[in-house]
């Protein structure tokens, strides 16, 4: 499966690294065999649908879970045995997890403390980490005073005062509304740059992921899927579980079949598709192809050569800017389409035979996502 | 069409009167479970050597005579001394223990559960029979260290069973936030973990204390010939003696069970205001 | 802002300490109850067979001297009708006390727990003197001139009867109203909306759902019954000696350990009996948890 080899380049000497990462908890297997490599001050999110590992993996690298096999190792330093307290990682979680017996002032000061920071020191550095969270003026206040987003902020200023080597975030913004949740996104990436923190973030939303990451680990049956920045994640997706979690796709079952001296890729009812420059070319192998439903548009079917799909109008709905259309093809494939409002598109009404076509830059094919083993 | 009879009750609402009825009793019965306890205090100040009710004329005679008589501030002293090392016993066997059983998944873990619990759900009689026989084997009886273990025995299972569902409830990602920030164990322990569940802790050592503190068959199997703890001398003072002087014990004991009470209260408040 | 930085030190514990660390914490407080409860209850077991050869004489006692085989069958008889009556008292309390809220409800619950922390010595001796000859009650009925003179309600099966079931309430109504306070009312509303009348939906729907609170109450306080000491010998005469009071003659007093141990046995056995059906309705290991 891909794995931190998936990005070349970038990282000579990795700040943080997983090597061989696995967990077992008696037969189910968390967490199976993935490595990667995070360079320092890089934006890294683990994205995957619950019960996917993620979790699993920042708790192996927070300390609190112990892998089964493999390593993590901190500017080459092996972490194996090294107990959560004494590896310097900041953590923020879900709900927060402030003191409630405590201060926002005495939370914040609570791993300098724990270091053993003399006093002073101590009162001049919550001030400063109040003030980069913007929330000076609340140090005396109970956590339970304060606002889902305020404790967020909280839970950050503390997690940061002490100049952690890496920053671990678990579904922190999962409580929040919408409107906040977007807020503290930009909050926690103005603060990530300014300070120029390693951090690893936890999410099950894409949009999140997009939005904060330098590069995005798609997590998915304890493996790692892909690994890339956001734009090649969503453009060139490596499997089709990528693909189908990362915004919306439509993926057309394949297989490979010569044509001629050419190949070809026959859907199940029959249509012969030209096959993407990057298609493995094995006689009977069977592959996908994925395009965006933002790519494809309403084609002549006469001048169409490989690049259309061509079906019945099942749905079609105006949502303002676009028009989605959802298309039967035939053997059970649907396919959705959203075509821009504007003159010079075709359009059409529920029940019509159309043709929809693609760029052949916009497609291309992709092996099966991983399965339980 | 046809038309269709309403069923109507009677005019009299007798479901209304016979639920009144029942609420009546159910008051009635939670005022008899309280009251009755209340009718030793005015004994307490009797003038006369008799038990009456009420007593004819008062004076403050029966409690001087507690708090003077040795074989009483003895008896209490001891009882006080007892339960003290009775609750601190039980802390530290049942504080851990509850804290295994809490988190951990182990085998055997509902097995230890049970053994924890039983003592309270079987005549006291058989745990004196048994503490009896455990002790005299030992040479322990009639000694403080054997009735401390004989009330310990007794005492376990309030320990266990609050802490364990204070734990029950305790969010564990305060502890994971805690050692995130640099806190060993030990330092999480002690600056989150228990001062989050001390309520709990509280109520699990007044409980445990009281438990010795009234505790009355038990000790009667095990003190041998040596002197007395309160219950036992109180015991003593039904059977043989019935003067006032027991009454002012009474009032001793139902005070200390409102104080207890009270502290339990303030104990559940000081964790609601979170 | 940079604070110093923690020494990376590995764990001091060995892997199989860390792994075992919940277990370990028990191993204290299970060895203690296994050496000073479980071990001496066995002991109780051999004591009552040996003597120090194998025999069955004390059991044989417990059957042929009369006076014996009385006492077992009084003291499982008043555990029964204490267990009744605490019921019939005890089941509109815990109702009341599961579905009223504010004030009312805290004062339920102060009437339910006072007693329970308060000395059953104190309690008893509360009985003596509310039913003495010159108590309260013979006080009030003589000058309400129900009666002349004084009557004698003390020392007789329904005094003994009175204590053991205000001793006893406390532990019907708590298992009673752990498991009402989990019933939804709404079921009976909705039994009530279909046509039912109150006291059908009450037979049909609540009693059946409070049934396993039912049972464990009974069961509970027939067990703890049937250990008696206090109230029987307090406000009873000796038609109302029951077997904690025949173990303490027989042992403590008369130094007859063994057929000490043979009642013990017989009063173990009918506990063992019905703490597994008790287990079976609600789970030996739920916390009744008394002070909550």
């Amino acid at each position: 499966m891909m794995a931190a080899a998936g990005a070349p380049g970038p990282v000579p000497e990795p700040h943080l690294r997983l090597e061989s990462l696995a967990k077992r908890f008696g037969d189910v297997v968390a967490v199976d065999d993935v490595s990667l490599s995070v360079a320092s001050g890089e934006f890294i999110t683990l994205l995957g649908p619950s019960g996917s590992g993620k979790t699993t993996t920042l708790m192996m690298i927070a300390g609190f879970v112990d892998p089964s096999a493999g390593d993590i190792y901190i500017d080459g330093e092996s972490l194996a045995g090294v107990p959560a307290y004494r590896r310097d990682f900041g953590m923020v979680f879900q709900n927060y997890a402030l003191f409630p017996h405590r201060s926002v002032a005495e939370n914040i000061e609570f791993p300098l403390r724990m270091r053993k920071v003399p006093k002073a020191r101590r009162r001049r550095m919550v001030a400063e980490a109040l003030e980069l969270v913007r929330l000076p003026d609340h140090g005396s206040r109970s956590p339970s005073q304060l606002s889902g987003g305020q404790q967020q902020r909280i839970a950050l200023a503390r997690a940061l005062v002490f100049n952690p080597l890496v920053l671990l975030m678990d579904e922190p913004l999962g409580a929040l509304d919408r409107k906040l949740r977007e807020d503290m996104q930009l909050e926690i990436k103005r603060l990530q740059k300014q300070l120029g923190i390693t951090t690893i973030y936890v999410t099950h939303d894409q949009e999140e992921a997009l939005v904060l990451s330098d590069r995005i680990v798609v997590v998915n049956h304890g493996r790692f899927e892909q690994v890339a920045d956001p734009a090649t994640l969503y453009e060139r997706p490596a499997t089709t579980f990528v693909a189908d979690f990362i915004g919306e796709s439509n993926i057309v079952p394949l297989t490979v079949v010569r044509d001629g001296s050419d190949w070809r890729g026959e859907t199940e009812a029959g249509q012969r598709l030209t096959l993407p420059a990057d298609t493995a070319l094995v006689d009977g192998a069977r592959t996908h192809l994925v395009v965006r439903p933002e790519k494809l548009r309403i084609v002549d079917e006469a001048r169409t050569s490989g690049t259309a799909l061509h079906g019945t109008v099942r749905e079609a709905v105006y949502v303002g800017d676009t028009t989605r259309y959802v298309i039967d093809a035939g053997s059970g494939l649907s396919i959705v389409a959203r075509i821009q409002n504007r003159s010079g598109e075709m359009r059409a009404s529920e029940g019509e035979r159309i043709s929809v076509g693609w760029d052949p830059r916009d497609a291309s094919t992709v092996e099966a996502g991983s399965t339980r083993p | 069409m046809r038309g269709r009879a309403l069923r109507r009750g009677p005019r009299v609402d007798l479901y209304r009167i016979g639920g009144r009825a029942v609420a009546g009793l159910a008051v009635l019965v939670s005022i008899l479970m309280v009251v009755p306890a209340f009718f030793t205090i005015p004994v307490s100040f009797s003038a006369t050597r008799y038990i009456i009710f009420p007593p004819k004329t008062l004076s403050l005679r029966w409690y001087e005579a507690y708090f003077t008589i040795p074989e009483w501030t003895g008896a209490t002293g001891y009882s006080v001394l007892l339960a003290t090392l009775t609750m601190l016993a039980t802390l530290a066997l049942g504080l851990p223990a509850a804290f295994g059983l809490a988190r951990g998944t182990f085998r055997g873990r509902k097995a230890m559960i049970l053994l924890f619990v039983v003592p309270l759900m079987i005549p006291v009689i058989l745990i004196a029979m048994a503490e009896y026989f455990f002790l005299n084997d030992l040479g322990l009886i009639g000694t403080t260290t054997g009735l401390v273990i004989a009330h310990t025995v007794f005492a376990i299972p309030f320990v266990i069973i609050i802490v364990y569902a204070t734990l029950q409830g305790f969010d564990r990602r305060y502890e994971l936030a805690a050692m995130s920030l640099g806190a060993s164990p030990v330092a999480t322990f002690w600056h989150v973990t228990l001062p989050l569940i001390r309520p709990g802790v509280l109520s699990a050592a007044l409980l445990a204390f009281l438990a010795s503190f009234n505790e009355f068959l038990i000790s009667l199997f095990v003190i041998g010939n040596a002197g007395s703890t309160l219950p036992i001398q109180f015991w003593k003072g039904i059977r043989f003696e019935s003067n006032p002087t027991i009454a002012a014990a009474s009032s001793l004991f139902i005070v200390l069970s409102i104080v207890t009470l009270v502290l339990l209260h303030v104990v559940r408040r000081q964790t609601e205001r979170r | 802002m940079i604070a110093r930085r923690q020494s990376r030190a590995r764990t001091r514990f060995h892997p199989w300490v860390r792994r075992n660390i919940w277990l370990l914490l028990c191993v204290p407080a299970v060895l203690f109850m296994l050496l000073a409860f479980a071990l001496p209850l066995g002991q109780m077991l051999l004591r009552s067979v040996f003597d120090p050869d194998p025999t069955l004489d004390n059991f044989r006692a417990l059957v042929e001297v009369g006076g014996y085989g009385r006492v077992l069958v009084n003291t499982f008889r008043l555990s029964a009708i204490v267990t009744l009556i605490a019921l019939v008292l005890g089941y509109p309390v815990a109702y009341l006390l599961a579905h009223v809220r504010g004030r009312a409800a805290g004062l339920l619950l102060i009437s339910v727990v006072l007693p329970l922390w308060t000395s059953e010595l104190v309690r008893t001796f509360a009985w003596m003197i509310i039913l003495g000859r010159k108590g309260p009650l013979n006080a009030a009925m003589q000058s309400l001139g129900i009666i002349e003179r004084p009557l004698t309600l003390l020392f007789n099966e329904p005094s003994v009867l009175i204590g053991s079931v205000h001793i006893m309430l406390p532990f019907m109504i708590l298992p009673l109203y752990s498991v009402m306070r989990s019933i939804d009312r709404e079921l009976v509303r909705a039994a009530l909306g279909m046509g039912a009348t109150p006291l059908a939906a009450f037979r049909h729907v609540y009693l059946p759902l409070s049934m396993p609170g039912v049972v464990a109450g009974c069961l509970l306080v027939f067990v703890l019954a049937t250990g008696f000491y206090v109230t029987p010998a307090a406000l009873g005469s000796t038609a109302e000696t029951m077997i904690a009071q025949l173990i303490d003659t027989q042992g403590r007093r008369t130094l007859n350990w063994g057929l000490a141990s043979a009642l013990s046995v017989v009063l173990l056995l009918s506990t063992t009996i019905i703490l597994v059906l008790y287990n079976r309705v609600f789970g030996l290991a739920r916390p009744i948890a008394p002070a909550r």
